[in-house]
């Protein structure tokens, strides 16, 4: 049974890898340090052969006490890289995945993993206050201890200026804060931390169809949009409207975040996918359910990663999903559950295979560039004017 | 028949200290809106939540420091403490790793699936 990995250990066991399969991974130094000057590292893995590739994007260790969610990265590659390797299939419990299904992995996917997002916080969590949940930036804390940090997930650009864009009904603390001592602090700007701008370089740079954000605690799988609820029939209706401003948010209302129809199918079927995977394991029932079901957001990775496209149309479509993993310890600190040996082996028994089905899910005849099916903000401003 | 506490035997809580941390329940209106607590600053994001008792009572499970769970007390609301959350990270802190068991690279975690 496996302990948790401290920060040394995370990056360790990723020269492990790059060291043991030469020809297939590649240790990436990302290029902003933390506050605390870390260096950050993400893992690629695949066979290097020219032609174009779907990506995978797996990060974690974004929210510093959700303990696990490095461990559980780290050990997917290393299933991958060691059933690769022996030519053999995968078995977690009752889910199985064939010799074909990790061949299809390293040879038709190119898989990023950068499993320890805000390591400053990790290293905090562990040794200190084990509740930390942002990174450990005191720029804006004007000394008080107590108000050190911006929560990572919150400071994607994305939505980020919730007082302008939510309606102020939804302006509670697990959408956003602007003030520092909130564990919700979304920074002063969006992308004003080191570890949110790593991430999105290395979205940049792999130019993923499938990211996926894993973090506790709720057995969820998360799919497109946190900020409201969806709909598939009303364009003018979305994020980038201004004329709603200050009408997201709340839910039940008349305000809906627009996603077509044909995005909505691949985003849940590949959720559902995934939500399957797991629940093979020993029937633990990991639910999809789209992301503001849990509550709305914004400044999200996930909501970053898939509105990257519809912001800039010649960016890769990137369906994004947020993993809620474990289930155990609802009587005891539910973060910590991941912490006692025998639940982190569980958890990774179910995660991992949700991760694989992930990679295998690479949506078919996917429309990469482009939004065809979402109006371009003067087409948007022109329908809208009309009504 | 005695109620059993959800803290354990080390754990118990005698009195709310201010500057320590707790996580607790807190008592909601069923249709209530958390806005209504957001001047208390709790920390419940990602936590899991309990649904509505069959007596109608919504219990939000949270982070709060002791100064918070007298001020809300103060405000009329119930409060059950369930642990001082101190003293749970220090029961888990022997389960984080120690040193480097890689050794920089020259060892390295497997997996925990079964090759088949």
């Amino acid at each position: 049974m496996a302990l948790i990995m401290n920060t040394t250990e995370i990056v360790s066991a990723l020269a492990y890898y790059e060291k043991t399969y030469p020809r297939l991974c590649q240790r990436i130094v990302l290029p902003e340090k933390t506050f605390e000057k870390r260096t950050c590292y993400a893992l690629r893995i695949a066979r290097s052969r020219g032609r174009n590739k779907p990506a995978v994007l797996i990060i974690a260790g974004a929210h510093a006490r959700e303990w696990g969610g490095p461990d559980i990265v780290i050990n997917f590659a290393g299933d991958v890289l060691r059933a690769n390797h022996n030519r053999k299939g995968l078995q977690y419990l009752k889910k199985s995945f064939s010799v074909r299904d990790i061949k299809t992995i390293i040879e038709d996917r190119t898989i990023f993993i950068f499993p320890c997002v805000n390591p400053d916080g990790v290293e905090f969590s562990h040794n200190k206050q084990h509740l930390w949940r942002k990174n450990r930036n005191p720029t804006y804390s004007k000394g008080d201890p107590r108000r050190i940090g911006v929560d990572i997930n919150r400071n994607y650009d994305f939505l980020w200026n919730f007082k302008k864009y939510f309606h102020p009904a939804a302006w509670t603390s697990s959408l956003a804060s602007d003030n520092p001592a909130i564990e919700t602090y979304h920074g002063p700007k969006p992308f004003s931390e080191p570890e949110t701008r790593n991430v999105r370089w290395l979205i940049d740079k792999s130019r993923p169809v499938l990211f996926l954000d894993l973090h506790s605690y709720d057995g969820d799988v998360l799919y497109t949009w946190g900020n409201d609820e969806n709909q598939t029939t009303d364009p003018c209706q979305n994020f980038l409207n201004s004329a709603y401003n200050k009408k997201r948010g709340r839910i039940g209302d008349t305000y809906r975040e627009y996603l077509s129809l044909e995005d909505y199918e691949t985003a849940t079927g590949v959720a559902l996918a995934v939500s399957d995977a797991m629940r093979d394991v020993r029937n633990k029932h990991y639910k999809p359910l789209q992301a503001v079901g849990l509550y709305p957001t914004c400044g999200t990775s996930s909501d970053y990663a898939f509105s990257r496209h519809l912001v800039h149309p010649g960016l890769t479509k990137t369906f994004a999903f947020t993993l809620e993993f474990n289930f155990e310890g609802t009587a005891k600190d539910p973060f910590l559950a991941t912490a006692n040996p025998k639940t982190l082996h569980k958890t990774m028994l179910d995660v991992i295979p949700g991760l694989i089905a992930l990679c295998l899910a690479v949506p078919q005849n996917r429309r990469t560039r482009g939004r065809s099916t979402h109006p371009s903000m003067s087409r948007l401003s022109r329908a809208c004017q009309d009504r | 028949m005695k109620k059993r506490s959800h803290l354990n035997h080390k754990q118990k809580v005698k009195g709310v200290k201010a500057r320590k941390f707790y996580r607790i329940l807190v008592e909601v209106g069923p249709h209530e809106s958390l806005r209504n607590l957001h001047h208390f600053r709790l920390d419940h994001c990602c936590m899991p939540q309990r649904s509505i008792d069959d007596a109608g009572i919504r219990r939000l499970h949270a982070y709060a420091s002791g100064a918070t769970v007298l001020a809300l007390r103060k405000a009329g609301r119930k409060v059950k403490i369930l642990a001082d959350v101190n003293a749970e990270g220090k029961s888990v802190r022997q389960f984080v790793g120690k040193g480097d068991r890689f050794q920089g690279g020259q060892h390295g975690s497997t997996g925990v699936g079964k090759l088949v």
